[in-house]
């Protein structure tokens, strides 16, 4: 049958089984005329299975199509994946694939201890990620319908209680090139008494039924989409009966459904979905057909919304065409249209978006705000398998942020808090290695900066071979995140003295006793080196103003223009005020 | 039960299995008569069957289907036993 791309894409979103290989073949056919084939991102997928896979391969391709990507499929051969994957020569490791699926059931488990098991499986992905130098996406497994053992067995190491442990061991160990696709809460969605179909595995070794595995190309695929760096990154949610009920030009802020009657309830749960998609780094964004006071008025006057105004990256309420707002919308967040899944209740809204941002994915939302949720949530679109290393530091370390400020104004006060956060400290001499940050440091400080004084690699370089330098590099970690490199500390030896020639620290490790761990650290070193006193310069600059207290709040005596503190005996780690704060190593 | 009804929606289902819109069916059409119906054809059909007529086949019968009288007359008894 000739269908459209978009009748293609159509069938693939809600088609039934047949109806999907039916599309399938469409496909085939549309991607003979060269024109098809473009705007779609090439993908050389190799699919091992331990059980059939003649029908998983055409969904595969069909799936992976609806997600923008032309699929070129290797199958191994049945149930020869354990052989594939270990020989190098291996018809599939010629076949050069970007990514590899691992299409395995819960009958391949074998017996034995649990954690044996798993290593079995992480090594088999491993061999296959290192070998094929490609993306591994492996599936859980898909516990069965039969328990002999019952309600019992769930606390076995049999059955599924045990694959529930393997599942979770596996789980574990997924990253670096490998990914875990969840076939067990797939088929849980599903129900496995339509997952599993016991007739057809006799019939010809089908391990999941043809529904299910319509399931699981469209999760296989939208993985291999996000593998690829092509998930959609922002939601655009019109207002007006998408999160509250209601329209707020017309009703007023006081007659929105929210919460207060069942349909209320639901849109309350949607902003609070929305708002876990946010938490999980999906931007939010708003676009509404409204008077810009308006659009913002609930968000001020009804509390009861999980959703603030801040929680939006962008926010668009005027009476332009959303076409042009959702253009407006991608290039003031930087991103492309084709990162951007719009949602509006009205048919008329999606139309136009569709025809003229056709890169847009375009969601309309039915009558009845109880489905919201579950249909946003199962079309996939913002499915990720892996962070780069970058941006998980950077959400890493928002949310470590996040969760230090929760602790803050939890904690009763800052040495208990300090004590919670359960910091580290180590404080060495510089080292080559750590030259290049420490001369970051030590040329961008510019608030906590005793002397502001700026050294260049080499001359740092040099002050690790001289004997009269006293070099501390610190680091400091907590158990929310890891700071690395953030204070650094020069003292010059003359005679007896130790002039502290420039002490620097990072903001970001304000307020954690790093200051004083840092100088205790110094103390001893300069002690050790023979010295008896330590002297201190406090340089003004027009930004070090934080720093101009701190001599003498460590007990240094005024001498002049300088600061000396005497060091009658060996610095102990009293010296650190809140000793509890930082375990020092 | 109108068997013509029954006849036409069996041989949708095998129009969508085979792709072949202008596919006309008869009782007396067996396996070696359209192209295509081989073991993986012979499951879809079963499934698109199922799905249609809610029925279920049973584990020996996926395989003994092989033509489209006897499809038909299984399908039928099925229906008639379950009504």
């Amino acid at each position: 049958m000739k269908r459209s791309a978009e009748e293609i894409r159509k069938a693939a979103e809600s088609g039934d089984y047949l109806t999907q290989l039916s599309a399938h073949k469409s496909l085939r056919e549309l991607l003979k005329e060269d024109s098809a084939a473009s705007g779609l991102q090439p993908l050389r997928l190799a699919v091992l299975g331990s059980s059939t896979t003649a029908q998983l391969i055409p969904l595969l391709e069909l799936h992976c199509f609806k997600e923008g990507l032309l699929a070129e499929i290797y199958e191994s051969p049945f149930d020869q994946y354990q052989q594939e994957i270990l020989d190098p020569s291996s018809r599939l490791y010629a076949f050069r694939p970007q990514a590899a699926l691992l299409f395995v059931n819960y009958r391949d488990v074998r017996p034995g201890p649990t954690q044996v098991e798993a290593e079995r499986w992480v090594s088999l992905w491993r061999t296959l990620s290192e070998k094929g130098r490609c993306f591994v996406i492996a599936n859980n497994f898909d516990l069965p319908v039969e328990r002999p053992a019952g309600s019992l067995e769930g606390g076995l190491d049999q059955g599924v209680g045990r694959l529930r442990r393997l599942n979770a061991l596996l789980a574990e160990r997924t990253g670096q090139g490998v990914a875990l696709l969840d076939a067990e809460h797939l088929s849980a969605m599903l129900g496995k008494e339509r997952w599993h179909d016991p007739r057809f595995w006799h019939h010809s070794r089908q391990a999941v039924s043809f529904e299910g595995l319509t399931r699981y190309a469209a999760e296989a695929a939208a993985m291999l989409r996000a593998a690829l760096g092509r998930s959609r990154k922002c939601l655009v949610v019109d207002l007006d009966n998408v999160l509250w009920g209601g329209i707020v030009g017309e009703d007023g802020v006081a007659a929105l459904e929210l919460g207060d009657t069942p349909r209320g309830d639901a849109f309350l749960e949607f902003q609070r979905y929305l708002k876990a998609l946010k938490q999980r780094g999906v931007l939010l964004a708003a676009c509404s057909k409204n008077d810009e006071a308006n659009a913002k008025e609930p968000f001020a006057k009804r509390p009861e919304m999980p959703l603030r105004l801040d929680d939006f990256s962008a926010f668009v309420a005027n009476w332009e065409d959303k076409a042009t707002n959702l253009r407006s919308i991608a290039s003031s967040l930087n991103i492309g249209l084709d990162a951007l899944v719009f949602v509006d209740d009205s048919a008329a809204e999606c139309e136009i978006v569709r025809r003229f941002c056709p890169e847009v994915a375009v969601l309309q939302m039915p009558e009845d705000p109880a489905e919201y949720c579950r249909l946003l949530d199962s079309r996939r679109f913002f499915e990720t398998v892996s962070i780069s290393g970058e941006d998980a530091s950077r959400a890493a370390h928002f949310e470590a942020e996040k969760s230090r400020r929760a602790l803050e104004s939890a904690a009763p006060d800052l040495k208990s808090f300090l004590r919670d956060l359960r910091m580290r400290a180590t404080a060495e001499p510089f080292k080559e290695e750590d030259l290049g940050r420490i001369a970051q440091l030590i040329n961008k400080t510019n608030q906590f900066n005793l002397t502001a004084r700026r050294r260049n690699e080499a001359e740092l370089r040099a002050l690790i071979k001289d004997p009269s330098a006293l070099t501390l590099s610190v680091r400091l970690q907590d158990r929310l995140g890891d700071y690395g490199l953030i204070a650094v500390c020069i003292g010059l030896k003359r005679g007896e003295e130790v002039e502290i020639d420039s002490w620097l620290m990072s903001c970001r490790a304000l307020g954690r006793g790093v200051e004083q761990f840092t100088f205790t650290r110094l103390a001893q070193a300069a002690w050790e080196a023979g010295a008896k006193s330590l002297l201190g310069r406090y340089l003004p600059t027009p930004k070090n103003g934080m720093v101009r207290d701190l001599y003498p709040s460590l007990g240094f005596k005024r001498e002049g223009e300088r600061w000396r503190l005497e060091l009658p005996a060996p610095p102990a780690e009293a010296f650190i005020s809140d000793g509890s704060a930082i375990a020092a190593s | 039960m109108d068997p013509r009804s029954l006849h036409h929606r069996l041989e949708r289902i095998f129009r969508t299995v085979f792709d072949r819109e202008e596919l006309l069916l008869s009782d007396s059409m067996a396996a070696k008569d359209i192209e295509g119906w081989d073991s993986l054809a012979q499951i879809n059909l079963v499934v698109g069957a199922e799905a249609e007529f809610g029925v279920r086949f049973q584990t020996a019968e996926i395989r003994a289907l092989r033509n489209v009288g006897e499809f038909k007359a299984l399908i039928a008894k099925k229906l008639g036993s379950s009504a």
